[in-house]
């Protein structure tokens, strides 16, 4: 059997900007109270869930955006330590024993919030662990994204952010199998990746 | 802009004024060694001012030890040579270190000695270049990050050259003519900050998918705050440089430590600048912004 190629597909039609993906993504990982790996962005400015132009004439677009897992990562090639490297899935992972912390992957990635530094001693709303048992712990002075949830995808189950989403506009699988439901999405629907004149060749594809 | 980013910003004028100072220096001292000025058989190297480049790349070392997360890791820096940019910049900086220690208890001009030392410490700045162009960000790519670090370098070694040789006339050829490359590098900046913010404040009216991903959220208010202290850095460096200028050709005179500190100050400013083009996207999230606006408004 060939080499995988994992990626995730999401339909920007069915998302609803309910910020489900970015509390399950936070959940699971077990992320600190300032750390938030997926976001749903919105094109009205800093604030969340605003619209686009001036009312009565608004627009809302909804972009739930992580870590892209490049085929070409700008950070891999930027960290002096070799803690930001990719797997054999395809999936950009991060070594938070090897991180010196330097944020040079977070200068090189060129995707808003892909990529987050904890600049402080990791600190949760509540005082037991949550989420997923396998997941590393946070490290204060270290960078921290997006793995596809990689302890779920080792026991071939979909990153949490895929299960929970209520709209169903999330999708994950192997792009090198023809048959499988992402392959076929895209060759059906009209896509998009973001920001492909940066040469990273994203794996996340935005269903249009 | 990243909080961080301060040990950065005085990591890499450092570095660019240690190489300035060994490689200007070194070259003037050639000049001195092939016998164009005197014979140099009993030069005090380390007392031609070659000397401070070793204390300011360590201080300039140092200082980046601040923008690590975990400094007490800083050692493992090195390790992916073959790929990152930042690991040869490393390597580099200790390299320079190392070959200038040499060169101050040798305390003798030995021209290969001197030519590699500054080689080295050119292909460190180099280096630091290739880290930020490689990145793609806006306003850090291509040649314009090149010519941000060399023409620092340039400029702090040209003016450092100029005080420490002196206004003497038969200086006056080894002083010339990197003031006129320092012109050079200064017309072509201003050209190159005014052309980029015109054109991202061209790009900023576009509202497309592409740009609400894009990390380097650079919007109006930042472009014109940019504009505002680039140039203001620009304007010390270009006074700095007109006074060593004037003041060979004898239109002035004026204390040639003047030069020095106004091409420091500006050339400090101009990188504050260039690290504003980090943008604010990476200072915050949404969420800590909506979290805290929900917790201040329940009290």
């Amino acid at each position: 059997m060939g080499k995988k190629r994992l990626v995730m597909v999401i339909d920007l039609k069915r998302c609803i900007g309910c910020h489900t993906c970015a509390v399950a993504c936070k959940s699971h990982n077990n992320l600190p109270n300032e750390i938030w790996w997926n976001q749903v962005l919105t094109h009205g400015g800093k604030s969340m869930d605003t619209p686009r132009g001036v009312y009565p004439n608004l627009h809302m677009q909804f972009l739930p955006l992580a870590c892209q897992h490049c085929d070409n990562p700008a950070c891999v090639k930027a960290c002096p330590t070799g803690a930001t490297y990719k797997d054999d899935n395809g999936i950009v992972m991060m070594d938070y024993d090897m991180c010196v912390g330097c944020c040079s992957c977070i200068l090189a990635c060129p995707y808003k919030y892909a990529r987050q530094f904890n600049e402080k001693e990791p600190a949760y709303e509540v005082d037991f662990r949550v989420g997923n048992a396998g997941v590393p712990d946070q490290q204060k002075g270290t960078v921290s994204k997006c793995t596809f949830c990689y302890t779920r995808v080792a026991k071939g189950e979909a990153p949490s952010c895929i299960d929970v989403c209520p709209g169903k506009a999330r999708y994950f699988g192997d792009l090198a199998d023809n048959e499988s439901e992402v392959s076929q999405l895209i060759q059906k629907r009209k896509y998009i990746q973001l920001l492909t004149e940066r040469g990273t060749k994203p794996s996340v594809y935005f269903l249009i | 802009m990243l909080r961080k980013e301060w040990p950065l910003i005085f990591n890499t004028i450092l570095a660019q004024l240690a190489a300035g100072i060994f490689i200007f220096l070194s070259a003037d001292i050639m000049f001195v060694l092939h016998g164009l000025l005197e014979p140099a058989a009993n030069l005090n190297l380390n007392g031609t001012g070659l000397a401070l480049a070793g204390p300011i790349i360590i201080l300039a070392m140092f200082l980046s030890l601040f923008h690590l997360g975990k400094p007490f890791r800083a050692y493992r820096a090195m390790a992916n040579l073959p790929v990152s940019w930042l690991s040869w910049e490393i390597f580099l900086s200790g390299a320079f270190l190392i070959l200038w220690a040499v060169t101050y208890f040798i305390n003798k001009p030995y021209p290969y000695l001197l030519g590699i030392t500054s080689l080295v410490a050119l292909l460190n700045v180099v280096s630091m270049g290739n880290i930020y162009s490689s990145t793609g960000r806006p306003g850090w790519k291509g040649a314009v990050t090149y010519l941000d670090f060399i023409g620092s370098m340039v400029m702090f070694g040209s003016v450092a050259s100029a005080f420490i040789i002196g206004g003497a006339d038969e200086f006056k050829f080894l002083i010339n003519a990197p003031m006129i490359a320092c012109q050079l590098i200064l017309a072509i900046e201003l050209i190159a900050i005014l052309a980029f913010v015109f054109k991202q404040k061209a790009a900023a009216d576009e509202s497309s998918l592409d740009q609400l991903a894009c990390s380097s959220d650079l919007n109006e208010d930042l472009l014109s705050k940019y504009l505002k202290i680039s140039i203001s850095g620009w304007f010390l460096s270009f006074m700095g440089v007109e006074i060593v200028y004037l003041n060979i050709h004898g239109y002035i005179t004026l204390s040639l430590l003047l030069p020095v500190i106004f091409v420091f100050a500006g050339e400090l400013i101009k990188r504050y600048s260039f690290f504003m083009l980090v943008g604010e996207s990476e200072d915050s999230s949404q969420y800590i912004s909506a979290i805290s606006y929900s917790k201040n408004s329940n009290k």
